[in-house]
């Protein structure tokens, strides 16, 4: 009974964390290696990456994510297309209020943190076309990008950038 | 028909240049402005006789960045307003967006901070494109005659003031006192978008 139990615990906390872990964040406090993780991608990684730029604090940024979650679920069946958070929460509120706020969230599922306060260097390497203001949204495919400043206000907004972008460098 | 063509292209072209010029560069004209100040009086550039400079800062009350940024302006302003260099704030934000940046929140805010520095309403949201800014908090130094010198962040670190290794702002005005250009001359940082109704 007894090994029974603990099985069934070790079951539950092991499922728990896989739950945990499929939604962790990853912190970037040197900006260097968030980009050569999914900005300098190698020529052969045919992935297109939408990188959001936001943050829980961001009130525009948290009103357009229902329209990622529409566009996340539109492509769902195409592991080509990749969806990623770039949050730029304070270093101290990761933990506090960027965790909590996408675990409550299961559509967010890759998350990384960029806590380099060497914002005037790593934002131009983003693009040189953004201001540095939030939200932001990257579409990437190999060396093309198109950066958009500011929020979508309608999901078809957000559907349109991507399918413009993917007949222009995929199709 | 491939002059026609050709006219087109250059008039997108110039169309295109015309628009990317939007806002001002380091080395433009600063227009002026007639703005209402939270002690309900219209301030003006021209109304600061003999300065040395202004620093004029797009700013506003509830992003998060720019109250990172309340206590280093004030602390910007007692250092430099002596030395003739005028700070000035302005809010650029659409109230009807963002309710806690209206006229009435921006006086309250100023006085919880003690604010010893114009705190301008952009009502109609006329002078923030003039210059470009395009988030909250956005520098911009002239020098005496309204000539942009700086434009950016005022130092290289929002989230900790301890930690900031480059004061821009500082750097900047030094440079000028000299007879310099600030270099750099812009530099970017992240903000808050500035806050208008949807087109």
């Amino acid at each position: 009974m007894g090994v029974v139990f603990k099985f069934l615990l070790g079951l539950s906390i092991f499922a728990a964390n896989l739950q945990l872990q499929a939604q962790n964040v990853e912190i970037y406090r040197n900006f260097d290696d968030f980009e050569a993780k999914y900005l300098k991608t190698p020529a052969e990684n045919d992935t297109m990456y939408i990188i959001n730029f936001w943050a829980t604090w961001c009130a525009p940024c948290v009103k357009e994510l229902p329209h990622f979650e529409k566009a996340i679920r539109k492509h769902r069946d195409n592991s080509k297309v990749q969806f990623i958070f770039a949050s730029l929460d304070f270093s101290h509120q990761i933990e506090t209020k960027l965790k909590p706020f996408v675990i409550r969230r299961p559509y967010m599922k890759r998350n990384v943190a960029i806590s380099d306060p060497r914002q005037q260097i790593w934002i131009d390497k983003v693009s040189e076309e953004w201001s540095g203001s939030i939200p932001m949204t990257l579409l990437k495919y190999k060396d093309q990008y198109a950066a958009i400043e500011g929020a979508f206000h309608y999901k078809e907004d957000l559907f349109v950038e991507i399918e413009k972008f993917t007949n222009k460098h995929i199709k | 028909m491939n002059a026609i063509k050709f006219f087109f292209s250059v008039l997108f072209v110039g169309l295109g240049l015309q628009m990317m010029a939007q806002g001002l560069s380091v080395g433009d004209q600063a227009p002026d402005f007639k703005l209402k100040n939270i002690n309900d009086r219209m301030v003006s550039l021209s109304d600061f006789k003999a300065q040395k400079g202004y620093i004029i800062v797009f700013t506003c009350n509830h992003c998060p960045y720019a109250v990172m940024y309340e206590d280093r302006i004030n602390a910007l302003n007692n250092k430099y307003s002596d030395l003739g260099y005028q700070v000035i704030a302005i809010n650029p934000n659409d109230p009807a967006v963002q309710p806690q940046d209206s006229f009435d929140e921006m006086k309250k805010r100023a006085k919880e901070k003690n604010f010893n520095f114009p705190y301008l309403f952009d009502e109609g949201q006329k002078v923030y494109p003039m210059y470009g800014a395009t988030r909250t908090p956005h520098f911009f130094v002239l020098d005496a005659n309204k000539t942009v010198k700086y434009i950016g962040a005022l130092d290289d670190n929002a989230q900790d003031a301890n930690a900031v290794t480059i004061k821009y702002i500082e750097n900047a005005i030094d440079a000028m006192a000299k007879g310099k250009n600030p270099e750099p001359s812009f530099t970017k940082a992240v903000g808050c978008t500035i806050k208008t109704a949807k087109k």
